[in-house]
């Protein structure tokens, strides 16, 4: 009796053993990205945001997903609204910890507070819009990553440019996160050029008028405006100068290419001409092309980003996809990682992080070192300035003097 | 007619360029990947490796200041590869170095012109076999020895002098000029036997042995044409402090040789220890890699006599950081096998 029963149980062990080698098939697999982002109240952002992620894990998945060992991993992407609020983006990361996620792509608001909870998991986060310095710490955060000009370099070239011009700038920026942070950047960038700063004043976010603000800068004689706030408000710091007459040249970081500043133009589209931004650059030296292909993948995929503006010739302007263009190196990052860490999660995913580069979209490299978790060097940041609702790189910068103009109409 | 066949059979023999890669290192070779290397112009490499020695002479940390200079406008992306420890900026750079296991990453867009400086850390048992010289500190003085020769092949040709003369000119005047010299070559009528030569670098060296206050101040050259081995002696008994600097030269001593007593095959086994040993310094000045392999490069490297690592020291602690001492330990067991003992006796006698 007792011998057909080891019998049995060794057949049903081999027959369990063959099941689990799978006659050489791959095993099936899910990897989540989760996006941590504001679709609810700057929906642009965190739309672009996912489209990004979206568009890079559609590429994966088409090639029949990520291969990891004998698995195979099919990309899952997932939407979480932080509104804005520090709070709901703390809870969505720890919604993503217990659903395991691989990574989360975020805009940066809550990241103080957030990336404890993604590290104990061994969740690698990357902020792809918000730049603040102190977001990003290889020794304090050690799973803190991003791809996005940072407000250290945006300030500093913002300096370096304004500075040799002799202009007497008056530093505005409102009171929102985004507004604070580059301020204290800004100040830190004129800090050997006290001579170049004319005023330092901070304004509310969401203001209906900046006349009284704008009428301060030009009685503290100030020759240019450098306004570092949400997208309303360096619109409406535009309209206060420009309907007071007065022609100072403007200057802004990357928000002042959000669609909302020309909407909130579109009525006199000349108060807009010179309105030039820093930015992260869209093309490397290898030439547009690169760009190009993934803004035609985007625009396949999404359809185009349409500002809801027109030309004087009645064109309609679209936006380049800059912040989907970072999500989506990201997302490359983050799947090349992954096979080199030959793990879907953990620390090795994100000690791998540190370890690799890829093509990013502009064509030049991106990735990360132990070091170093900016994805965007400052030497990447170029300036553009407004002509007729779209905008070309200056020509009085080196860097930006190498650059193509971008195509921002259909 | 047999002229041209003359011609036709003889062949050129190049000697080593002062580029030329005889080891396989320097520069220090790492496990670094990259997708490319891509800059403008030049880019100039300015070296200053640093050795810690222990106070007999054995390196125990050794770091390097690398400054990168690029002469042009454009993008540049480049891994250094290096057994490295740990990175930072030195004072100076434009950009932040990246650190990578195996290598340090610089990307950015150079405005015309861009210095990239990094201090880097080195794996001690990666870097210290690869170093130029090798020093000794006994009592009362210092060994420096050259640690840069190794044997490679050459023409063994009876050559002509009239063919070798314009060679050796070009080299003296090249050195005459501290500048390094045009490659060189020579015809010869057929295929000449090969032997084995020695390269080696010419270090110039100078440096200060501390005996307490007394100070004691030398300087040499190390090579070929100079001396083989730079000792210091002094009568003191103790061990001196050391602060060297080395830095590679073009050999001098070895061409100023009267050339007129040696016949063509002579001058050209000249003429070739001359280029290595050029080639075999220029080497050096790359200890860790340039990403433009033919920019210019200088390197200097300074051995210094320093502090051990602090040895670790195991002490007596007590139990009030929360865990529990050996000691501690020790006496539990000792009482737990005891009260075990008492419990086996305690049942045998129920």
């Amino acid at each position: 009796m007792r011998r057909p029963a080891l019998f049995l149980l060794l057949v049903v062990s081999l027959a369990a053993s063959a099941a689990g080698c799978g006659g050489g098939s791959k095993q099936r697999g899910t990897l989540l990205v989760v996006v941590n982002a504001p679709f609810s109240q700057t929906p642009y952002v965190g739309n672009a945001i996912a489209h990004g992620v979206n568009l890079a894990a559609n590429q994966v998945n088409v090639a029949g997903g990520l291969p990891i060992g004998n698995a195979s991993y099919h990309v899952r992407v997932e939407r979480r609204d932080t509104a804005l609020s520090p709070r709901r983006a703390l809870a969505n990361v720890r919604r993503a910890v217990a659903e395991d996620a691989t990574a989360i792509v975020d805009e940066g608001t809550g990241v103080d507070a957030s990336w404890r909870v993604a590290d104990a998991a061994g969740i690698p986060i990357c902020i792809v819009y918000q730049g603040g310095t102190g977001l990003v710490d290889p020794a304090k955060r050690p799973n803190v990553f991003r791809i996005a000009p940072t407000d250290h370099g945006l300030a500093f070239r913002l300096a370096e440019y304004l500075v040799p011009k002799g202009r007497r700038v008056a530093l505005l920026h409102d009171d929102s996160g985004y507004g604070a942070e580059g301020a204290a950047a800004l100040d830190r960038a004129f800090a050997h050029n006290p001579e170049s700063v004319a005023l330092r004043l901070a304004v509310p976010t969401g203001s209906l008028s900046y006349g009284p603000q704008v009428l301060r800068a030009r009685r503290a004689h100030a020759t240019a405006l450098l306004v570092w706030g949400q997208p309303a408000t360096i619109g409406g710091v535009v309209s206060a100068a420009r309907s007071s007459g007065w022609n100072v040249p403007i200057y802004a970081p990357p928000a002042a290419q959000d669609p909302v500043v020309r909407q909130e133009l579109a009525a006199h589209p000349s108060w807009l001409d010179g309105l030039t931004f820093a930015s992260g650059r869209l093309t490397a030296e290898l030439g547009p092309q690169p760009y190009y292909s993934f803004a035609a993948r985007y625009a396949s995929a999404f359809g185009q980003d349409r500002v809801g503006v027109k030309t004087s010739a009645g064109l309609p302007v679209v936006q380049p996809p800059e912040i989907a263009m970072y999500a989506y190196d990201f997302a490359n990052v983050l799947f090349a990682a992954v096979r080199r860490a030959r793990t879907i999660r953990g620390d090795k995913v994100v000690k791998a992080l540190e370890e690799t580069t890829v093509r990013g979209t502009n064509g030049d490299e991106r990735g990360f070192s132990i070091t170093n978790h900016e994805g965007v060097v400052d030497d990447d940041v170029y300036f553009a300035r407004f002509q007729d609702m779209t905008f070309r790189p200056v020509t009085d910068d080196p860097l930006s003097a190498t650059l193509p103009v971008i195509k921002q109409t259909p | 007619m047999s002229g041209a066949l003359v011609a036709a059979a003889s062949i050129q023999i190049f000697l080593p360029a002062p580029t030329a890669q005889l080891s396989a290192q320097p520069p220090l070779r790492s496990l670094a990947q990259t997708l490319e290397t891509r800059y403008r112009g030049r880019i100039g490499s300015r070296l200053r490796v640093t050795v810690d020695l222990d106070p007999t002479g054995r390196p125990v940390v050794v770091r390097t200041e690398q400054r990168l200079t690029i002469s042009a406008l454009g993008d540049y992306f480049f891994v250094v590869p290096a057994p490295l420890v740990s990175v930072a900026a030195a004072p100076g750079s434009a950009a932040p170095p990246g650190q990578r296991a195996q290598g340090i990453v610089w990307q950015g867009f150079s405005p015309g012109r861009r210095t990239l400086a990094a201090l880097v850390r080195l794996r001690t048992g990666a870097a210290a076999p690869v170093l130029p010289l090798r020093v000794r500190i006994g009592r009362g003085g210092i060994r420096i020895a050259n640690a840069t020769a190794l044997s490679v092949l050459a023409y063994d040709a009876a050559v002509s002098r009239a063919e070798v003369a314009p060679v050796i000119k070009e080299l003296r005047r090249a050195v005459g000029r501290d500048e390094l010299p045009r490659p060189g070559s020579v015809v010869v009528p057929t295929t000449p036997p090969t032997t084995r030569i020695r390269a080696e670098a010419v270090f110039a060296v100078r440096g200060t042995l501390r005996f307490g206050q007394r100070r004691v101040r030398f300087a040499g050259r190390i090579g070929p044409g100079a001396k083989r081995v730079l000792t210091v002696r002094t009568g003191s008994r103790e061990r001196p402090k050391v602060e060297l600097v080395a830095t590679p030269a073009l050999p001098r001593e070895l061409l100023r040789a009267a050339p007129g007593r040696l016949d063509g095959r002579r001058l050209l086994a000249l003429a070739y220890r001359a280029y290595l040993a050029i080639a075999r310094a220029q080497q050096y000045t790359r200890f860790l890699a340039s990403p433009d392999p033919t920019g210019p490069t200088s390197a200097a490297f300074v051995y210094r006599t320093a502090p051990a690592p602090a040895a670790v020291v195991r002490t007596f602690r007590s139990g009030d950081d929360g865990g529990l001492s050996t000691l501690v330990v020790a006496v539990l067991v000792v009482l737990g096998v005891a009260a075990l003992s008492g419990l086996v006796v305690l049942w045998a006698h129920l």
